[in-house]
């Protein structure tokens, strides 16, 4: 995990940004939920939707600008916050996409590829409640395809960095296609067999490579994949001005060799992270001997990134 | 053993796992070449918890408020079940009487032309749809709601058992997650007797949005 350099570990956000006379009260700077008929109160509620969507906005902007004021102090009546929360996850996401959107390029058509799926299920947290699953600041969940990204740990220059790449992962046919096989368990107790009685079959071996295989697409190659993609529309959005840049990447692309495709650079580059496991089946020297043969010929030969990224790779690279 | 105990962890078989979070990507330039914990299904209990709050949260709870002028904390009690591929939740229910529902005041309201102190709502929807019925004594309406139905597309399902190898549950590794129904900031109620839009309405968007950030905490 990268050390990110943060500094945002609480939630500020500019006074003056908030709207009303009563900005920022228990109310979360919405109005009053009030009327004497239905009518009244039904144009209530959806006034109420309105300026949660507008603070959420006003919020959005005033992270990636650096501004300040701690709304879990001023956001204590649990109507008004969900219904400020809410808007917080939607507008995060919508408007991260309609930047990429704009930006043109490989960028828009990632986005593009976003928006197809019917339903993204994303989490933006870090306010109100701790409630981020995990210590990250972003994770992509591989059983039930949802997203989280913490905002108080990602500083607001590098945030569709992290978007791009949470998101990447969520395209990620390989990995997604990888679970069901990897998780084969009769095919896993037979390598238990073969490693106790000490006898492979040419049969199990391809078995075993081909289930390392989808472990590594659900491991190492998945981050393969994803640094690749968020690397590539980094540095698209470095030459159309979309992106700042980023010292910590740039450091790791200063890496990158004369002539060395980028994906071949990733690969090479991450290789060397990521350890291989050594508990459970993993424990057989067969098995051992195995991934370490596997992971050298795909550092040979990179595999490809997927349907959903090939062609965004390959117009990135012309 | 040490196998038999790998395996269980290693495909779910195990509540603790489920609820460690484990199953991730997340922004890493190191780490495990194959992550051999396992990939954290969701629950059918997840998905009724998800679906019940934002009920509550986006569609009885204003369907109340603009009723009755009251905003009570309304839940939606999740009596999840499984029909194929989807699932829906059902049952809340809210009374007015003596001016107070939940702790929060309540409103009198005019139902078919009678004044009425003391009222109550029923909640409730399956696969095919949602209603609203407001009781008085004597008069009732019953209000419909196209709200979206979601579809889980299940790509894999688990019973899940304890340590003592009793079922506890069943879960889902999704695939695809769809909202079927109308999606929009203002979705009316409908009045079943006469087919007419209401003026109390819904944000269905807000609604959609809501379980889908829910499944992903």
């Amino acid at each position: 995990m990268k050390n990110v350099p943060f500094k945002y570990l609480a939630l500020f956000f500019g006074v003056q940004l908030l709207t009303g006379p009563q900005a920022f009260s228990q109310n979360c700077g919405i109005s009053e939920l009030t009327g004497s008929t239905i009518r009244e109160r039904s144009e209530a509620q959806a006034r109420a939707y309105i300026e949660a969507d507008q603070l959420a906005l006003q919020i959005y902007a005033s992270y990636l600008s650096g501004g300040s004021i701690d709304i879990k102090k001023n956001c204590s009546n649990p109507i008004y916050r969900d219904l400020l929360e809410s808007s917080l996850h939607k507008t995060f996401k919508a408007e991260t996409l309609k930047k990429l959107l704009v930006s043109g390029g490989n960028k828009a058509e990632f986005a593009k590829k976003i928006q197809k799926k019917t339903i993204s299920p994303f989490r933006l947290t870090g306010h109100f409640r701790e409630d981020s699953p995990t210590e990250k600041a972003g994770g992509f969940h591989r059983g039930h395809g949802s997203i989280f990204m913490n905002f108080t740990k990602i500083p607001p220059a590098e945030w569709e960095i992290y978007f791009i790449h949470e998101f990447a992962h969520s395209l990620d046919s390989e990995l997604l296609n990888s679970i069901t096989p990897f998780a084969n368990v009769e095919l896993i107790q037979s390598f238990y067999t073969a490693t106790k009685n000490n006898s492979w079959s040419e049969e199990q071996k391809q078995q075993l490579t081909a289930w390392l295989l989808h472990g590594l697409n659900r491991g190492f190659l998945a981050e393969y994949r994803a640094w690749t993609v968020t690397f590539a529309l980094y540095l698209e959005g470095l030459r159309d001005g979309t992106f700042k840049k980023i010292r910590w990447m740039d450091d790791i692309l200063s890496h990158q060799q004369p002539g060395e495709s980028l994906k071949s650079f990733i690969l090479r580059y991450l290789s060397p992270h990521f350890t291989d496991p050594q508990k459970g089946p993993f424990s057989s020297p067969q098995v051992q001997e195995s991934l370490k043969v596997l992971r050298q010929e795909l550092l040979t030969n990179p595999p490809p990134l997927g349907e959903n990224f090939d062609d965004l790779y390959e117009n990135g690279q012309r | 053993m040490k196998s038999v105990l790998f395996v269980a962890l290693f495909m779910g078989l195990n509540t603790n796992a489920i609820a460690g979070g484990e199953g991730r990507n997340g922004p890493d330039l190191q780490g495990i070449s194959i992550p051999v914990s396992m990939d954290r299904l969701i629950s059918i209990k997840k998905i009724g918890e998800a679906e019940s709050k934002c009920l509550s949260q986006h569609v009885v709870g204003p369907a109340v408020f603009q009723v009755s002028g009251a905003k009570p904390n309304v839940l939606v009690h999740s009596t999840v079940y499984r029909q194929q591929r989807y699932f829906s939740v059902s049952g809340a229910s809210a009374y007015c009487s003596d001016g107070i529902m939940n702790g929060q005041s309540c409103k009198p309201i005019t139902l078919s032309g009678i004044y009425l102190e003391s009222y109550s709502f029923f909640f409730g929807g399956d696969h095919r749809g949602y209603s609203l019925q407001i009781r008085g004594t004597g008069p009732s309406y019953e209000l419909s709601l196209n709200l979206p139905v979601f579809d889980y597309i299940s790509v894999e399902d688990v019973d899940l058992f304890d340590d003592l190898g009793g079922k506890v549950g069943t879960a889902l590794r999704i695939s695809e997650i769809r909202a079927r129904g109308e999606i929009s900031q203002e979705l009316p109620f409908i009045n079943k007797s006469t087919g007419q839009p209401t003026a109390v309405k819904v944000n269905s968007e807000a609604y959609v949005d809501c379980v889908a950030a829910e499944i992903a905490n």
